[in-house]
């Protein structure tokens, strides 16, 4: 009997994964399944375009800050501005906190509880608690005053607690003041302290620990796909501004561009039975959902943003990253366990370069916004979210009122990663008709990596991310079903 | 007694902002209290109500109950809810994690209002009747709150 794959009649903000067995009870066939990312483009139609990076920022609480920044970019080119040096400066540095406090969530909430508390707990005590446990209340506390840190640097450049309304055509809405760079300064140093004692953590949990090494660069979570990042004129990671590079899953560059020529790269495929698109690599065609050499199929996101680069432009994250990839003994590495690792590393980066910044007296400067030129009607923003590329395009008329809007976020990008991630760890762990609690945390160890961002602009009480597992056998009966909504 | 008072919620989706409706509400009284609008309930509400004696959280809510309906819990009365596992945080995780980490610096009184929702998916600025209808009921029991 065969099982039907349909997206689910009402999906409001969940993932649904359908695993299903052959008559053994072995892994045949997976599938994931979200929403399409859609409400938010109706929506943003008839506004102006200054008006848009207030209201993206309200798409998600999570990303406020890059949906923020990105449509404040696109905003430049509707605008036909080039904003000025401090402005730039200013946006980069905002975007590098934001950085730090949403890598530090991701980390200690998401990736780490699987390592620290280990990957067969009892799911009530693979948790964030589980984690203060294990680590002790005095590093917990640490960790959570040295990441609000951030949050206050957020805040103090946003304009407005929490969401961020100071991006501006051209700008940013407001200097920043001598005491406030200061201020900035000396919270930028407890932020450098947080991405070392979090890559200690990392090196002490897991690359010390044989078993879970095994894990990280084992054949189980290993996806070999192309890979997308932003990188600066010396090929080295940027989350602000660069250009976009793709490289193949050799590490030979496929192709770089900026702004509208996505559309020369990137294309979108519809499946029947998903909401969601699947985004592949024009140049090499459509050939299905899978990995290894010669697939179409890209991914986006920390690992693969180390993957396309260089290297990294501050000194301390340039060692890690040097010392991460000779671990993993692989350019581009496809261990995706490993994006918690350069997750890490990005967030010493980000804070050392919020330093680098907020060093620089001369972002005190007053020239935070250049003047205004003709309405040209499209704007591009491009820029790295932590979860990875984020594309806001905009098309306006001669007056800038919004008519089109285009936005691709990295959950989009990684459709397919995220699908094959799931089908290579079902391959593994469901046999013999066995599924069990560990054995489907296993299965969604894959995915976390991804750092998914399922519609979370609605996040009513309790608040979790909605994720249903399906398990099927061969005649498409239900075998098991797990929520944790 | 030092009080906070935080409402959770999208601004942008309906139903979903009822929790940043009653603060704007409670903000236009002009009290002399602090007040945060936030998006969710993830670390970001620990900064906000540490060195509290009080915090009172308004969120929007679903149990299947008729729209409109206004539910008032403690943490512990929470304890419904299972904690998150490795997937995402939640507001009952984030303040039992943070009375685990911060102890005394933790409010000892955390008042949970949270209104039954029926439209979280719709783009406005509007609630939907019933649930709009219950914002002045639930500032009121704010004011109680806050007055006691």
């Amino acid at each position: 009997m065969k099982v039907e794959i349909n997206p689910m009649t009402r999906l409001e903000g969940h993932g649904k994964i359908t695993i299903i067995m052959d008559e053994n009870g072995n892994f045949a066939d997976a599938y994931f399944q979200t929403v399409e990312f859609r409400g938010y483009e109706k929506f943003l139609a008839g506004l102006p375009i200054e008006e848009v990076p207030r209201t993206v920022s309200t798409i998600c609480g999570v990303c406020r800050g890059v949906h923020h920044t990105a449509a404040t970019k696109a905003g430049d080119g509707v605008y036909g501005v080039e904003p000025t040096e401090t402005a730039k400066k200013i946006r980069e540095l905002f975007l590098n906190a934001h950085y730090v406090e949403d890598h530090a969530v991701i980390l200690y909430a998401l990736g780490l509880p699987d390592f620290v508390v280990g990957p067969e707990a009892d799911p009530a005590e693979r948790n964030l608690i589980g984690l203060v446990k294990k680590v002790g209340v005095d590093v917990a506390k640490e960790v959570l005053r040295k990441r609000s840190c951030a949050v206050k640097i957020f805040e103090l450049l946003g304009g407005k607690p929490i969401h961020p309304v100071a991006g501006l055509p051209g700008g940013w809405s407001k200097k920043i003041e001598e005491e406030e760079r200061q201020e900035i300064e000396k919270l930028a140093k407890e932020l450098v302290e947080l991405g070392q004692i979090t890559l200690q953590i990392f090196e002490n949990v897991i690359l010390k620990n044989e078993k879970y090494m095994e894990l990280v660069t084992g054949d189980i979570y290993r996806t070999v796909l192309n890979y997308m990042g932003t990188i600066d004129d010396e090929g080295r990671v940027n989350y602000y501004d660069g250009v976009q590079k793709i490289v193949d899953t050799n590490g030979n560059e496929i192709g770089m561009f900026s702004g509208k020529e996505y559309l020369e790269y990137l294309a979108e495929r519809v499946i029947p039975w998903s909401y969601m698109k699947f985004p592949y690599l024009k140049q090499l065609g459509w050939n299905d959902i899978r990995d290894g050499e010669g697939t179409s199929i890209y991914s986006v996101g920390p690992l693969p943003r180390l993957n396309v680069s260089e290297g990294m432009n501050t000194p301390l994250a340039q060692e890690h990253y040097e010392k991460m990839f000779e671990v993993l003994g692989e350019k581009p590495a496809h261990y995706i366990l490993s994006f918690h690792w350069a997750r890490a590393i990005e967030l010493l980066n980000a804070a050392e370069r919020v330093l680098e910044l907020a060093q620089d007296e001369s972002i005190t400067n007053s020239d935070v916004r250049a003047e205004l030129g003709e309405v040209t009607g499209e704007g591009v923003g491009i820029l790295e979210a932590p979860r990875g590329t984020l594309i806001h395009h905009y098309k306006t008329d001669d007056r800038g009122i919004v008519e089109e809007a285009n936005l691709i976020v990295a959950t989009t990008h990684n459709n397919a990663a995220i699908n094959l991630a799931i089908r290579n760890a079902a391959k593994k762990f469901v046999k013999g008709g066995e599924v069990d609690e560990k054995i489907l945390n296993y299965v969604e160890m894959a995915f976390r990596p991804y750092d998914l961002c399922l519609a979370c602009a609605t996040h009513t009480l309790p608040g979790r991310m909605p994720i249903e597992i399906e398990v099927y056998d061969s005649e498409g009966s239900l075998h098991r079903k797990l929520r944790n909504f | 007694m030092k009080c906070v008072i935080i409402g959770i919620g999208n601004p942008n989706l309906c139903d979903d902002a009822v929790g940043i409706r009653i603060i704007e509400e409670i903000e236009r009284l002009n009290l002399s209290v602090d007040t945060f609008a936030l998006f969710m309930g993830d670390f970001d509400v620990l900064d906000k109500i540490l060195g509290y004696d009080v915090a009172i959280i308004v969120d929007a809510i679903r149990l299947g109950n008729e729209p409109g309906t206004i539910y008032e819990f403690t943490l512990e009365e929470f304890s419904f809810i299972p904690l998150s596992g490795t997937h995402g945080m939640n507001l009952i995780t984030t303040l039992r994690m943070g009375m685990e980490v911060f102890g005394e610096e933790i409010p000892k009184d955390i008042r949970i209002i949270a209104v039954e929702i029926e439209d979280a998916e719709s783009f406005g600025k509007d609630c939907t009747p019933k649930v709009k209808a219950a914002i002045p009921k639930v500032v009121k029991k704010v004011l109680e709150i806050v007055d006691n």
